[in-house]
């Protein structure tokens, strides 16, 4: 397919420019922007195939962390209210959630009615499934986790593992901004160096982790999800990549910390500030119109969706999967991606943009 | 082209013997493990204190009376890469970790040593833990040339002792601590230009070796031991018929997971022990750290036109090899 036309791509905050994509012209574009690194590539040449996400069974509502003595001050109100969560999907029953409470993570995980693994092999499977393809096909498996049982082996080779294959598999750890920075990756690889079918899998249970009946900040805010796609650079899906970027704009790097139990660090969650600035830098890109949908970061998830209602777009067009199952790190945007693919009709596209762990990301998709 | 432009180490201080390990009394001696792994001495971030009085029987203490971290030694290693280099901080685009025993299993390991050298630019975990060197390579040389910054910082970095159940008398006598960093670019050439890489693995037998990111390490020991001499010497044969490699002037480095496993396969292929570069003997095994600390220990003595050929296996199960060309 050629592209005869200009495409303007990601253009983080004070760095501006247009990025000509013609034809099979891959021209990937790094520089420095200050102490910035930026790289934005167009692409004409990747697909994503298909899409999976899989959640707990378990359900933990507001009234269920009030029965486990959950109050909250007014700044954990505030915080609260920037994410928006209402139900939470996590990996415990309620009554593990009232016997457990702050033990051991080891005693959490023996309660727990799934792991990491098997909720993200659940996602991958579905992505298969939805993508047409078998395991046998897929030549390299990448996955993103920072809820492991086990540090080592890596959490790909675990699911590579449970499927049965032999194949390349390991980690890329990144975190909040996984989804779009696995796109970003991909797409900035030689064509040559690329599998025909890649999969991605980013599966995190952080409800294991958190301190129930002592944290009520981070048992209002987490939950637990799976996100897998299959994408490609040589065989065409219904989901075309139209562009990629990351930078690492955000110095803060550390809103979520996960050992025996997960913490949340408020002064590294992006601002409102920056979260605007970020809504003004997507809006600008001219490739997005009436037909786009938003999916943007799930820790300030409500915000970022009234920012954009303030700037005029509406309700129906941003994505997150967020208030009904929580907040689950890098799945989550992938999760709320899941549900865009299941309802965008053709020539719909969808802007994805992240920012956490010190990365800025952005995918755009479009639907052929 | 890839080039490596400089790399730099980190190891603890603290130093373990076999007689240590034999006064444990847990069923081995000094002269058992000398016979069977070749390991004399391994480093340690744990007091020996510590070790004698507890056996490291709950790992989550051991986080805390360690005198280093894996992220601590990590960034010691970081810093001497980067010294060596003369490359600044600022200068760094790209960071790219490996650590089988994070401390905090998010943010990743990338960020926390990014962090703490100032480095303001994309960091993220590349992970497969014993092989990490051959993956970094590997994975680098899949990006389009131009859409890489100018220097790379890889790390590799394993403070694996924190893990070990010093009750076993197999897992004491293997493991040591330690962090090798290198600083790669394809827009400035360096000491080593990369020829060739390859990374692949069989995760259905991922369980011969766990790390529990809340406990102690386990293998299953034999079958891993011959997984790796048998898959190191196949990687090695195949470089040899694909590349002109003369073991009498070129140099092989293996994973460092023990010095009679890279003695049997130096006597297979019949490398000379000049051209066997290896720390394992006084270090320990120090997961994806042994192989580029080992090289980065050597770094004075490569001569131009030399190849260095990496041939690592581990975790996963996965392997790969890097065959690098010594340029000045």
């Amino acid at each position: 397919m050629v592209l005869a036309r200009e495409v303007r791509v990601f253009r983080p905050f004070s760095s501006c420019y247009l990025f000509r994509c013609h034809g099979g012209d891959r021209r990937p574009v790094t520089r420095r922007c200050g102490a910035e690194l930026v790289a934005s590539i167009g692409n004409v040449s990747m697909y994503l195939l298909g899409t999976g996400s899989a959640f707990p069974p378990g359900k933990l509502s507001d009234e269920n962390l009030a029965a486990l003595g959950a109050s909250y001050s007014d700044s954990e109100r505030k915080l609260l209210s920037r994410v928006g969560v209402a139900s939470r999907a996590v990996a415990l029953s309620p009554e593990s959630l009232r016997t457990l409470g702050s033990v051991d993570i080891l005693e959490t995980r023996k309660a727990a009615t799934l792991s990491p693994t098997t909720l993200g092999l659940q996602a991958a499977k579905n992505a298969l499934e939805r993508a047409g393809i078998s395991i046998e096909q897929v030549g390299l498996i990448v996955a993103d986790c920072g809820t492991p049982y086990q540090t080592c082996p890596s959490e790909a080779q675990r699911i590579a593992g449970a499927f049965g294959i032999k194949i390349p598999a390991y980690d890329l750890a990144i975190g909040a901004a996984a989804v779009p920075m696995f796109f970003h990756i991909i797409n900035s690889w030689r064509e040559d160096r690329v599998p025909d079918y890649v999969l991605f899998v980013s599966t995190n249970t952080p409800s294991l982790h958190v301190r129930y009946g002592a944290d009520h900040v981070a048992a209002g805010v987490f939950g637990d999800a799976a996100f897998a796609c299959v994408v490609s650079r040589r065989h065409q899906g219904r989901w075309r990549v139209l562009s990629t970027g990351a930078n690492s704009h955000y110095p803060r790097r550390k809103a979520v910390s996960v050992e025996r139990h997960i913490t949340l660090s408020e002064q590294d969650i992006p601002s409102t500030e920056s979260l605007r600035s970020e809504v003004a830098s997507l809006l600008s890109d001219s490739d997005l119109g009436e037909n786009t949908y938003f999916i943007g970061p799930g820790l300030v998830a409500h915000e970022f969706a009234s920012i954009l209602s303030e700037r005029g777009v509406s309700m129906g067009r941003i994505s997150s999967t967020v208030s009904e199952t929580g907040y689950s790190l890098g799945s989550a945007s992938g999760a709320a991606l899941v549900g865009v693919c299941d309802r965008a009709a053709s020539g719909e596209s969808v802007a994805m943009i992240h920012c956490g762990d010190g990365l800025s990301a952005k995918v755009v998709l479009m639907r052929s | 082209m890839l080039h490596i432009l400089g790399m730099g180490t980190c190891h603890p201080t603290t130093s373990i013997d076999n007689h240590f390990l034999e006064a444990l009394d847990v069923g081995t001696n000094a002269q058992w493990i000398e016979e069977k792994i070749g390991i004399l001495s391994r480093v340690t971030t744990l007091p020996v204190d510590y070790i004698r009085e507890t056996r490291n029987q709950d790992p989550r203490i051991a986080l805390e009376v360690a005198s280093m971290s894996a992220t601590d030694l990590g960034v010691k290693a970081a810093e001497e890469a980067l010294k060596k280099t003369g490359i600044q901080p600022a200068h760094i685009g790209l960071v790219i970790v490996n650590c089988c025993s994070p401390r905090q299993t998010s943010p990743s390991e990338a960020i926390r040593i990014s962090e703490r050298l100032g480095i303001v630019a994309p960091a993220y975990d590349v992970y497969t833990a014993c092989p990490a060197f051959a993956l970094h390579i590997d994975y680098l040389r899949n990006f389009e040339e131009s859409s890489l910054p100018e220097f790379v910082l890889c790390v590799s970095t394993a403070a694996m002792t924190q893990h070990v159940n010093y009750n076993d008398r197999s897992d004491g006598a293997i493991w040591g601590d330690g962090a090798a960093a290198w600083i790669v670019s394809t827009k400035h050439t360096g000491r080593l230009e990369i020829i060739d890489s390859t990374f692949t693995a069989d995760p259905t037998r991922c369980e011969a070796v766990v790390v529990d990111s809340q406990g102690f390490f386990h293998q299953d020991g034999r079958a891993v031991r011959d997984f790796s001499v048998r898959q190191t010497v196949r990687l090695i044969k195949s470089i040899e018929e694909k590349h002109p490699i003369d073991w009498n002037r070129d140099v092989f480095i293996g994973h460092q997971a023990n010095r009679t496993m890279l003695d049997q396969i130096t006597n297979n292929r019949e490398i000379p022990p000049t051209s066997h570069w290896h720390n394992v003997t006084y270090l320990g095994n120090q997961a994806g750290a042994g192989a580029p600390a080992s090289l980065s220990m050597n770094w004075d003595k490569m001569v131009a036109g030399q190849h260095i050929v990496v041939a690592v296996v581990g975790a996963g199960l996965s392997w790969g090899s890097i065959v690098m060309r010594v340029t000045r």
